[in-house]
C-alpha cells in the first residue's frame, strides 16, 4: 500500500520531522534523507506544507476557534457524527456563526468554474448579472416573523430563516463570518460545489439558524454565479480573511456597538467593495473574482453579548 | 496545556492527516479542530509522551467516524479501502458505546478500524501498530483478522 514509500512512510517521516523518533530510527531515518534525493525531497515538501497550514489557519485563530469549540455543548466527533450529517444539530447546538465577511482576494486563484460535465480547472465563464441577488433575513417572532434590514441589531437566541433572490443568477453558496472569527457554511451543507438556485420568486432554506454570543456582528454573504463554481475555494478565502481579521475581530465588535441603528438598504454589491461601511472594523474586502458576484448582510450584535476568548 | 503552542508543533501534521483522509479540505479542517477539542477537554487524563503518536490516531479516529457518516448518506456508497473499513463495525461490539478518547487512553482496547488503517493504509507493520495502540502483536493480529474477510478484495489490492 504504501508503495515507493514502504522504505519511509509518512507518518515515520512525520515524526521524524518532530523529533519524537526514538533515537536509533532517527539515525536511520536520517540517513536514508540524505542519501536519497527523493526522500529529502519529501521532508523538504512537509516543511513546505507546515509553513503553508499555519498561514492559512495561524496558531491564534485556532486555538481561539478550539477554545470555543471546547466551551460548547458538544463536539459532532462527541455525537459520533460529523457535523456535515448533523446539520440541524450543528445549527443549534454549536456555538452559531456569525460574521464578518471577507472572502478573499487570496482565494482568487483557486477560483475555477466546474462544468456540469465536471472539468474543475476550467476558467470560469464570467457572466456578471450586475448588483441584483441578495439575502432576505427573518428573525422568528411570537407573532411569526419579521424581516430584518441591513444592518439591524440582533442578540445571541434571535432564530434567523434566510430567504434569497436569485436575480438571474444560477448558482450560491451563503456563507457567514462573525466577531469571533467563525466562519459558517450555510449553503449548500455539503459538496464542493455551489447549489442550484431557484430561479423563480424568492428562493427559501428550509432551515433557522440561531445566533451565538459572538461579538459585535454577523456577516452573511451570498456569493453567486451564472455557473457552478467550487465552494471549497470560497470557504477557504473566509477561513484565511476570517483569520487574518482575529486581530480586529474585537475592534470591529466595539466599533459595531457604538454604531447607531441606522441600517442600510439590502443589496448586492459589487466585487471588490468594502463591505458594511463603518458597521464592521477590520478587514472587510469582499470577493474580487471575475464572474462570482456576491452581496453582503450584516447583523449588528447587542453589545452585552459579548464572547469569552481562548485561554 | 497550551493549544496554541500544541497547534503550532501538531497542528500541520495533524491537518495532512485529516486532508489524507478525508480529501475535502473543510471536513479536514473541521476534523482538525475537532483533534484538538478532544485533546483540551481530557488533558488532565493524558498523558502526552508521545503527542504526535496520539494526535495521529485521534485524527484517524475521527475522521474514519465522518467517512462512515458520508457513507450512511451516500446513495452510491463508495468501495474504496477507507470506506469499507469506516463502515465496518468494530469486533468488540461494547467498544461502540465509548468514546474514542477512552479507548485511545489506555482504558478501553484501541477501535479495531483505526488499526487496520494504520497497518493496511499507512504501511505500519504489526509490530509497530501494537506499539501504537499499546497492544500485543498476536492481539493486534487477532483483531485484523477478523476485517480481513470484511476487506476481503480491497485489503489484498491495498497489499499489493
Amino acid at each position: 500500500m504504501t508503495s515507493h514509500h514502504d522504505q519511509l512512510p509518512g507518518w515515520r517521516l512525520e515524526r521524524y520531522l518532530l523529533q519524537e523518533l526514538p533515537a536509533e530510527e532517527m539515525a536511520s531515518v536520517q540517513r536514508l534523507v540524505e542519501g536519497n534525493p527523493a526522500q529529502a525531497a519529501r521532508l523538504e515538501a512537509l516543511r513546505q506544507s507546515n509553513e503553508e497550514v499555519l498561514a492559512r489557519y495561524p496558531a491564534g485563530w485556532m486555538g481561539r476557534q478550539i477554545a470555543r469549540r471546547a466551551q460548547g455543548p458538544a463536539t459532532a466527533s462527541d455525537a459520533g457524527r460529523s457535523p456535515r450529517s448533523a446539520w440541524w444539530a450543528r445549527l443549534w447546538l454549536l456555538p452559531a456563526p456569525a460574521a464578518v465577511v471577507l472572502v478573499a482576494l487570496a482565494a482568487l486563484p483557486l477560483l475555477r468554474g466546474v462544468d456540469e460535465g465536471g472539468d474543475p480547472g476550467l476558467p470560469l465563464e464570467i457572466r456578471l448579472k450586475g448588483a441584483e441577488a441578495h439575502l432576505l433575513l427573518h428573525r422568528k417572532t411570537e407573532e411569526g416573523g419579521e424581516r430584518l434590514r441591513d444592518g439591524a441589531l440582533a442578540r445571541q437566541h434571535d432564530q434567523i430563516q434566510f430567504q434569497y433572490q436569485a436575480a438571474g443568477q444560477a448558482y450560491g453558496l451563503i456563507l457567514s463570518i462573525d466577531g469571533a472569527g467563525q466562519v459558517t457554511r450555510h449553503f449548500p451543507d455539503q459538496g464542493s460545489r455551489a447549489a442550484p438556485l431557484q430561479q423563480a420568486g424568492v428562493g427559501s432554506l428550509e432551515f433557522a439558524y440561531e445566533l451565538d454570543d459572538a461579538p459585535g456582528w454577523e456577516r452573511f454573504y451570498f456569493v453567486t454565479a451564472a455557473v457552478p463554481f467550487d465552494v471549497d475555494a470560497v470557504m477557504s478565502a473566509a477561513y484565511r480573511l476570517a483569520a487574518a481579521s482575529g486581530s480586529s475581530a474585537d475592534a470591529g465588535a466595539q466599533a459595531a456597538g457604538a454604531q447607531e441603528a441606522g441600517a442600510r438598504p439590502m443589496g448586492a454589491r459589487p466585487m471588490g467593495a468594502r463591505a458594511a461601511g463603518a458597521v464592521v472594523a477590520g478587514p472587510a474586502d469582499l470577493l474580487d473574482v471575475p464572474g462570482l458576484e456576491q452581496s453582503l448582510f450584516t447583523l449588528r450584535k447587542e453589545r452585552s453579548c459579548t464572547r469569552q476568548e481562548a485561554p | 496545556m497550551d493549544v496554541e503552542e500544541l497547534y503550532q508543533r501538531y497542528g500541520p501534521m495533524v491537518m495532512r492527516r485529516c486532508r489524507q483522509l478525508l480529501r475535502e479540505e473543510n471536513e479536514a479542517l473541521d476534523a482538525t479542530q475537532d483533534v484538538f477539542v478532544q485533546i483540551l477537554k481530557r488533558r488532565d487524563r493524558l498523558e502526552m509522551t508521545h503527542p504526535s503518536s496520539l494526535l495521529y490516531r485521534i485524527a484517524t479516529n475521527l475522521c474514519l467516524n465522518r467517512i462512515r457518516d458520508r457513507q450512511r448518506r451516500a446513495t452510491m456508497p463508495g468501495d474504496g479501502f477507507l470506506e469499507r473499513v469506516a463502515v465496518l463495525d468494530d469486533t468488540e461490539p461494547r467498544l461502540e458505546a465509548r468514546s474514542v478518547l477512552e479507548r485511545l487512553f489506555g482504558r478501553h482496547q484501541e477501535s479495531t478500524r483505526t488499526m487496520a488503517v494504520l497497518h493496511f493504509q499507512d504501511g505500519m507493520t504489526l509490530e509497530e501498530v501494537a506499539g501504537e495502540v499499546g497492544m500485543s502483536v498476536s492481539g493486534v493480529r487477532k483483531r485484523l483478522r477478523g476485517l480481513r474477510a470484511s476487506l476481503g478484495e480491497v485489503v489484498k489490492e491495498e497489499e499489493e
